[in-house]
């Protein structure tokens, strides 16, 4: 099991003053984490850019050193023990750099195979399997600068299970690829987790991706813990009163338009309206619940084509804790 | 251990390999560059032919023996040229993102740097190869003892694979390994006596181009192939160059545990 406490990492920036001069500030990129991820779960860590997200990942894969707080990964000391952890841990980041892109795929994962000392029958094996298991067997001896955004994804995920690490970072793995290959991603990491039991800590701005995959989830900004909690919790607590109302209307008059913003501002709520396909999408968000007005409102107004009422979100979870911190 | 060491250094010899010779361009302008390399020494020599400079270096390796002087100089600083080379190269790694990735893993540091270095040997080797048929062509008169040949093969790979490692463990602390790469390789070229004798500089000349392995390296190749030494004439310059050998590793061991803990306190390892 991964266990941290206080983690803490600070970063000295230089500041330009001039043609010359710099200024030294410190920026406290982590102020004090603490969380849990066990064998076959999957922990999502979340928040804004800046949040701390990376720092945390990158000091996990002991590739910073905290500056505070403690650490262990399965009782070894992140610090004292980083060579013994590097080999059950491995990094899955998104974008197309981190591989050779004039080797192969199979030349990157003999590489980086041999770069754990994996035996030659056992390494074979296992980039057979993986390239199996990433769907790139037919292509293996095509370099990888022939690859499309999505191939070169899927490489990565082979690559950071050459080692069969007990625990993954992966820090936004589908960021900036197409929806059925983001799928395909999503698909492969709930089999690393629930079939190989993987502990997996995963860093991703797509919250229906959170939300499909992980089992816990974290929520930190500014360097700091907001709120932690199963994804299901953190939608309850911090969005509860967040009711969402997205109705489709045939019209809408001014007459129908100066109603509703007179209303949407008596009620602290606000609205957005889409014109499509010869009708009025109307979206609004309230801490209350106003639906019987609305009903009435819009009705008196206008024909209402379609109401409905929308389940709050981890997205609305953490738009609103984000809000409040 | 040596295991892991020996995966390391295969490793990373072998991909560095595949990157860089992965057309066939690339084994063409090898059949070609060491050749158009050996007219190059062979031109830039002549204008200098019978100059006072010439007689300087005729003074102190004799009247015919100045061409001579200029190609074995000129073999030598292209051979440890192209493991500088491939330790600048190395400093892509960072751009590219994988030496995180390198980092990630428990191989051995040390391996990976001298699989980098050892990338080069088979260019290194091949312009070895091609000088040394020119010069047995040219130089009728050489007096190389065939038996001291593997001895000036060593003299020349060992201290330049011990200088590109060092190179790299120093481009492992910084980014801006482009000012490294200008610093050391200028004055290598001028002090080095690639050129020049090393014996014709004053004494702050020979300060700086002995802090040079390829000073000693030179030095002995020379005697060997134009003096015909045995390892009994050589023996302070190779004490002296296994002695470099020894301390570039000691330092260059060191200074990649001091730069790791240096890249993990700052995070730098992931700036380009």
């Amino acid at each position: 099991m991964i266990t941290v406490e206080g983690l803490k990492k600070n970063y000295k920036i230089n500041v330009k003053k001039g043609i010359f001069k710099r200024e030294q500030q410190i920026n406290e990129a982590v102020k004090g984490i603490d969380m849990q991820i066990k064998p076959g779960e999957i922990v999502g860590l979340l928040g804004l850019n800046g949040a701390g997200k990376t720092t945390t990942i990158k000091m996990l894969s002991t590739l910073i050193e905290p500056d505070g707080g403690k650490g262990d990964i399965d009782g070894m000391d992140l610090i004292k023990n980083a060579f013994e952890i590097k080999k059950i841990i491995n990094m899955i980041a998104g974008g197309e750099r981190m591989i050779y892109w004039r080797l192969t795929a199979k030349e990157n994962l003999e590489y980086f195979g041999k770069l754990y000392n994996l035996p030659k029958k056992l390494l074979k094996n296992r980039i057979d399997e993986l390239l199996s298991f990433v769907g790139l067997t037919e292509k293996m001896n095509v370099p990888v600068e022939q690859y499309s955004k999505g191939m070169k994804q899927r490489l990565q995920i082979a690559r950071g299970l050459i080692n069969d690490p007990k625990y993954i970072f992966m820090d936004e793995p589908t960021l900036g690829l197409d929806a059925p290959i983001a799928r395909e991603v999503r698909k492969y990491t709930k089999k690393l987790a629930r079939e190989n039991g993987k502990g997996i800590l995963l860093t991703s701005h797509y919250m229906n991706e959170i939300e499909e995959l992980c089992d816990y989830v974290y929520i930190i900004d500014k360097g700091r813990k907001v709120m932690e909690g199963s994804p299901r919790d953190v939608i309850s607590i911090a969005a509860k009163n967040t009711n969402k109302y997205i109705i489709r209307l045939e019209s809408f008059s001014d007459k129908l338009k100066n109603n509703l913003d007179d209303f949407i501002k008596s009620v602290s709520s606000e609205y957005k309206i889409d014109n499509f396909d010869n009708a009025y999408d109307i979206e609004i968000s309230s801490n209350k619940d106003i639906q019987s007005e609305l009903i009435t409102l819009l009705s008196a107004n206008a024909k209402v084509l379609s109401f409905k009422v929308q389940e709050p979100n981890l997205e609305d979870a953490i738009i609103k804790l984000l809000e409040v911190s | 251990m040596a295991g892991k060491v020996f995966n390391s250094i295969l490793a990373e010899a072998v991909k560095q390999y595949k990157s860089n010779y992965h057309s066939r361009m690339v084994y063409y302008s090898m059949l070609f560059w060491p050749i158009l390399q050996l007219f190059a020494s062979y031109y830039s020599y002549k204008p200098f032919e019978n100059s006072k400079a010439s007689n300087v270096i005729s003074a102190l390796v004799g009247k015919d023996k100045v061409f001579a002087f200029v190609i074995f100089g000129y073999m030598g600083y292209m051979f440890f040229g192209s493991f500088i080379q491939s330790a600048w190269r190395f400093s892509y790694e960072r751009v590219s993102g994988t030496l995180e990735l390198i980092y990630i893993t428990p191989a051995s540091r040390i391996g990976i740097m001298l699989g980098n270095a050892l990338s080069s040997l088979l260019v290194s080797a091949w312009m070895f190869t091609v000088f040394c048929a020119g010069a047995l062509i040219f130089f009728t008169d050489l007096k190389l003892k065939i038996y001291m040949l593997p001895v000036a093969i060593l003299c020349l790979t060992i201290p330049a694979i011990c200088w590109g490692v060092f190179l790299n463990t120093l481009f492992m602390f910084t980014r801006d390994s482009g000012l490294l790469f200008e610093v050391f390789q200028a004055p290598m070229e001028i002090f080095g006596g690639a050129k020049i004798p090393y014996q014709a500089f004053p004494f702050w000349g020979k300060l700086i181009g002995g802090i040079f392995p390829l000073t000693w390296s030179l030095i002995i190749i020379r005697k060997i192939f134009m003096n015909g030494a045995t390892i009994l004439n050589i023996k302070s310059e190779l004490l002296v160059l296994i002695l470099f050998c020894i301390l570039l590793s000691i330092l260059s061991k060191y200074l990649l545990v001091k730069a790791e803990k240096y890249a993990r306190k700052t995070g730098n390892i992931a700036m380009f």
